[in-house]
């Protein structure tokens, strides 16, 4: 047995090694994201990822949540106060033929940073329009008078910040109260901050009020709200500049990756192997035949074909995995299979085969693939962090699949979007990381079969 | 050609081209005019050194290796260009054991399914036959109790129960001719005897004939009936063991039987008459006899005449001038 | 005649994923000047293993290497590793490997390879006169000059094998280790072989120990035999001994084993392994496989007993131990 061992050796030789312990231990953890990918996020994410609406609730940039553990002063999370937390009580005034709603919220903002954004979301029903007050009641006492506006039916978002009303009222209310405004007005650090002269605009912490008083002539009519209050840290791996959550994308980029590089590094180990056994086996002008084709794909610039693929044709990620191995079904392994099926078959048992009538095909499936296999095995370990790398190499180039969120595709949008000119570490660290830790997973492993494929290396 | 015959091999030549650029390809010619016959029953000794083309002229008997010349007639019929569903009959027909038992195992394949492989092959449908069949077969090399040994590796047996196994599947397709190339010379002594004891048992019992291929001319003693010496592709003598043991006809032969020694402490006082040179190379024999250059009776024919094959008594062949009467 | 080398109580066990190997488990001989012993035995029972202790050229996963080795009354066990390389190996005790003649350097000259060797350990050399020498030992060796300007591939198998014992007497030594020196050899190739090591001996002097599986092709060069079995000596003795009345039953079914040409006689064989030598059986090592086993053999090792003209392990000859 001079090329290679048993199935028993491949297992002997990752779990009996620290490289290959390591490299196991790191993709389980990667699998494990990958099935965190299909619990926690239920929703197909393709049609998602893209839907601005559908992550309307998560602030902009903001950093992963756990970077508060390192922080003596906190950042603050997102508060969102719901349609239920809302007191609620409304009264009809026949003569008037008014019906009132009073909506009030109480919110704790006990955070020593501002809030990134202040949002709220009216849902309007059976009204024929509705005369609608919003206040901003300060633990301290001070009632800010924001805006006063008519909405119809449906769902009414109104963005503070952005409101010229609510930057009047907030002028008018520290007219008031004789404070000299700043020079630019940000509704989301003033609704938070000591508005009274001595205040000096310093954060405001205790029970805020927000305070929804609507008017309307229709009997049946409701309203509800929800008050959003933008934190500056999100979940595990924190947002990017369309407020998606990294995190769903970063997990969902696992089995995507994985399953990228697993399934071209089978396909082309396997068929590559397959081809250089072939070659040997059937010599002559086969042989010729594989191994000039192998010359000429191993010559052939595969980069520059995909790309041009990519650019003619809109590819999906599956459609891209075709390609990439149809360009490598003859390569390295080729000529490495070929020689060392060349060496097993020099072995009696092979010539014995043939002297007790057993057919080509069956020498070769049964004699002689399978001792090639803890060698495909290496190589498909040994390749996966290659086509990992590829996959991620290709979106960043922007030629990958623009509706799934990989991590290659991750980066290329911090990159689009700035993240290294504006120190948004998050967005382009922990999807590189997770890109580097497959590949070193994979080598690792790699490296503990190395003792199993390279004689030479094996202790005996 | 008398019925007694199983395998008639006449002139038989085995050329391999050593193909060179821009020049016509030289031949190294391993087996060069080759004619015996092996006897129903029978046991044939081939012996000579590494590179006189014994291994050669074996596997060309079981057509593992085409001939270049020449012809094989076995039980009446010809089979030197046999292919396709005639060959496969001529696979059943005629077996190898070969010298390695570390290498001539699957090492993935345990003992049932190395046995079972030949039969599967050549459409032993019946799983319960070929079960059958199989534990017969470890039944006579003796691999016993058998289910010790069914389910093993071949790496988990010893150097002689691998070459029992090696028998064992040379056995199991009932063969009449099996070519066995040297059996025990990587066997340990005290095995060695067990095992040629057992090949002679069966060539007994089951009538099978033998061409047993080896250097070692003591352990032919204890198991063959005639002995053919080669010599530079060629045979240079032929006759019964006991003959050409004692009154060997070749130079060669002598040669061969005077560099052997027998356990015996007298021999460190003597030195041995040992011929001096070596095995010549296949591409190019020396013209005339090729033995001709370490020949110690050399004559000025030798060198420019190849010697013919010559009855000297019945059944006692020779190929040497020096016993050619002129 | 005089002890030029006497071991004792030597022991190497190799550390394995299956336990320990007792290669060399506790033995002890001597060989006089000018002689040859013989070391016999089955493959794995450790003979080879014996050879590379002598010479401590030790693999990685070594276990244990004990006992003492004295050459000219001077215990170079004890020695530290480089004034061992410097006064001993090769200069008093020297080695022809098993199939070395397949490791020669393939792109070197052969007188090179001869000299680098010298050069190695005699640094005041000039190149030229280290391939001087080489030539010289070539000749000893009884190939012509020109050779040294070969390549190994050039060479025969023969030849190859004259080259490697030409290296390892290079450096003038009394004794010299010949581990299977011939077992890939034609047998005509063997007997000029075995012929030049008996002219050398007698020329130089040497002591042999020489190491082989074929006891016919031992009783060549034999004066004592060794004859080991599991790690361990089962018997040692002078070779009209060993070769005409065996005691212990292992050499003598050993013996009974060997085919002859030229006289005849009905051939034995051992049933049954070598012993595991991971997990030797208890007791004599040879029990399960000997025929006149007695209970004691089960249990107790028998010790080496000193019995007319050597010594013998078996308790067959407990009665008759002469001290």
């Amino acid at each position: 047995m001079s090329i290679t061992g048993g199935s028993k050796d491949i297992f002997d030789a990752i779990f009996r090694s620290k490289p290959g312990l390591t490299g196991v231990l790191i993709l389980t953890i990667i699998i494990g994201l990958s099935i965190i990918a299909l619990v926690y996020v239920p929703f197909d994410i393709s049609s998602k990822w893209n839907d601005i609406t559908f992550w309307q609730f998560n602030p902009r940039l903001a950093p992963p949540s756990w970077i508060n553990f390192f922080l003596s002063k906190k950042l603050p999370e997102t508060i969102i106060i719901g349609e239920k937390d809302f007191a609620k009580y409304d009264y009809y005034v026949e003569t008037a033929g008014l019906k009132h709603i009073v909506l009030e919220a109480k919110l704790d903002y006990l955070y020593e940073y501002y809030p990134s954004e202040v949002n709220a979301i009216l849902y309007v029903n059976n009204s024929n329009g509705m005369l609608v007050t919003l206040k901003w009641i300060q633990p301290n006492g001070v009632e800010i008078y924001l805006s006063r506006l008519v909405v119809n039916d449906g769902i009414n978002p109104i963005y503070f910040c952005t409101r010229k009303d609510v930057k009047e009222g907030l002028l008018n209310t520290m007219a008031k109260l004789g404070t000299v405004p700043p020079d630019t007005i940000k509704p989301e650090v003033l609704l938070f901050s000591d508005l009274n002269p001595s205040g000096g605009f310093n954060i405001l912490r205790g029970t805020y009020r927000f305070k929804i008083e609507a008017e309307t002539t229709s009997r049946n009519a409701t309203i509800d709200s929800k008050l959003i209050v933008y934190g500056r840290v999100y979940g595990l791996a924190g947002t990017d500049s369309k407020r998606r959550d990294l995190f769903v994308g970063i997990v969902w980029g696992a089995p995507v990756a994985l399953a990228f590089g697993l399934i071209a590094a089978i396909l082309t180990s396997f068929i590559q192997t397959l081809l250089g056994t072939l070659s040997a086996w059937y010599g002559g002008l086969v042989d010729e035949i594989i191994q000039r084709v192998t010359d000429i794909y191993m010559i052939i610039p595969f980069l520059p074909i995909l790309i041009t693929i990519s650019v003619i044709y809109k590819i999906n990620i599956w459609t891209l995995l075709a390609i990439v191995v149809a360009l490598s079904i003859f390569g390295g392994a080729t000529k490495t299979a070929r020689s060392m099926a060349l060496q097993v078959m020099n072995e009696q048992y092979i010539e014995a085969a043939v002297s007790y009538g057993a057919s080509r095909k069956r020498i070769m499936l049964l004699h002689i693939l399978p001792r090639l296999l803890p060698y495909t095995v290496a190589n498909i370990v040994l390749s996966v962090p290659s086509y990992v790398f590829l996959e991620a190499a290709l979106s960043l180039l922007g030629l990958g699949d623009p509706a799934m969120p990989t991590w290659g595709k991750i980066i290329s949008d911090a990159f689009e979007g700035g993240a290294v000119v504006h120190g948004l570490w998050w967005w382009v660290l922990i999807p590189s990381t997770l890109i580097i830790m497959t590949a070193i997973a994979f080598a690792f492993i790699g490296l503990a079969l190395d003792k199993v494929v390279n004689p030479r290396l094996r202790e005996r | 050609m008398s019925n007694k015959t199983i395998l008639q091999v006449e002139n038989l030549k085995v050329w391999f081209p050593i193909k060179r650029l821009f020049k016509t390809p030289l031949y190294a010619k391993a087996v060069d005019g080759v004619s015996f016959n092996l006897l129903k029953g029978e046991s044939l000794a081939l012996v000579g050194e590494s590179g006189c083309g014994k291994t050669t002229l074996g596997k060309t008997c079981l057509r593992l290796i085409e001939p270049t010349f020449g012809r094989l007639i076995y039980d009446g019929r010809d089979i030197t260009h046999l292919s396709g569903k005639d060959l496969k009959w001529y696979r059943r027909e005629a077996q190898m054991i070969y010298q390695d038992p570390f290498s001539s195992f699957n090492p993935f394949f345990p003992v049932r399914r190395i046995l079972e492989e030949p039969l599967i092959v050549n459409g032993v449908k019946s799983k319960e036959e070929r079960i059958n069949r199989i534990q017969e077969a470890l039944q006579e090399v003796k691999l016993l109790p058998i289910e010790d040994f069914i389910n093993k590796f071949p790496h988990m047996l010893s150097g002689g129960q691998r070459q029992r196994l090696a028998i064992a599947r040379a056995l199991i397709l009932r063969p009449k001719f099996i070519v066995a190339d040297e059996p025990v010379s990587m066997l340990d002594a005290s095995v060695r005897v067990e095992i040629l004891y057992l090949l002679k048992e069966l060539q007994i019992s089951q009538g099978i004939s033998f061409l047993y291929i080896t250097h070692d001319i003591a352990t032919v003693k204890y198991f063959s009936d005639r002995m053919a010496v080669m010599y530079s592709g060629k045979i240079v003598e032929l006759g019964e063991i006991r003959k050409v043991i004692t009154s060997h006809l070749h130079p060669y032969t002598e040669a061969l039987i005077e560099a052997i020694p027998d356990p015996d402490p007298n021999n460190r006082n003597v030195e041995r008459k040992v011929i001096p040179g070596e095995p010549q190379n296949p591409v190019a024999w020396p013209p005339g006899c090729r033995f001709h250059p370490r020949c110690p009776y050399a004559m000025d024919i030798c060198r420019v005449e190849e010697p013919p094959m010559n009855e000297v008594e019945s059944g006692h062949q020779v190929a040497c001038w020096l016993r050619i009467k002129k | 005649m005089s002890e030029i080398l006497q071991v004792k109580n030597l022991k190497l066990y190799y550390s394995t994923k299956k336990g320990v190997v007792k290669a060399v488990d506790n033995i002890s001989f001597a060989l006089n000047k000018g002689e040859t012993l013989a070391v016999v035995g089955e493959s794995g029972c450790g003979k080879s293993s014996m050879a590379i202790a002598l010479m401590r050229l030790l693999p990685r996963n070594v276990n244990t290497y004990q006992g003492s080795i004295i050459v000219d009354n001077e215990d170079i066990s004890k020695l530290d590793e480089k004034t061992l390389r410097e006064r001993i190996l090769w200069r008093k005790i020297s080695m022809v490997f098993q199939g070395a003649m397949n490791s020669l350097n393939p792109v070197l000259k052969i007188g090179f390879q001869i000299a680098e060797a010298l050069l190695e350990h005699d640094k005041r050399l000039s190149k030229k006169e280290a391939l001087a020498i080489a030539k010289k030992s070539l000749e000893l060796v009884r190939l012509p000059e020109f050779i040294a300007d070969r390549y190994p591939h050039e060479l025969s198998g023969g030849m190859k094998q004259r080259v490697v014992i030409a290296m390892a007497l290079v450096l003038n030594p009394q004794i010299v280790i010949l581990d299977e020196p011939t077992s890939a050899l034609d047998v005509i190739t063997q007997a000029n072989i075995i012929n030049l090591l008996k002219r050398l001996k007698n020329e130089k002097g040497l002591s042999y120990i020489f190491i082989t599986h074929d006891l016919a092709v031992a009783s060549e060069l034999a004066d004592r035999v060794v004859v080991m079995y599991g790690g361990k000596i089962v018997e040692y003795g002078n070779a009209e001994q060993i070769y005409a009345t065996p005691k212990h039953p292992y050499t003598q079914k050993l013996i009974a084993s060997i085919p002859t040409l030229r006289s005849d006689k009905t051939l034995e064989f051992i049933p049954g392994a070598p012993p595991d030598l991971i997990d030797p059986p208890p007791g004599c090592r040879f029990h399960p496989r000997c025929p006149y086993a007695m209970d004691i053999c089960r249990v107790e090792e028998p010790p080496l007993l000193t019995a007319s003209n050597g010594k013998v392990a078996c308790w067959l000859y407990k009665g008759d131990i002469v001290e």
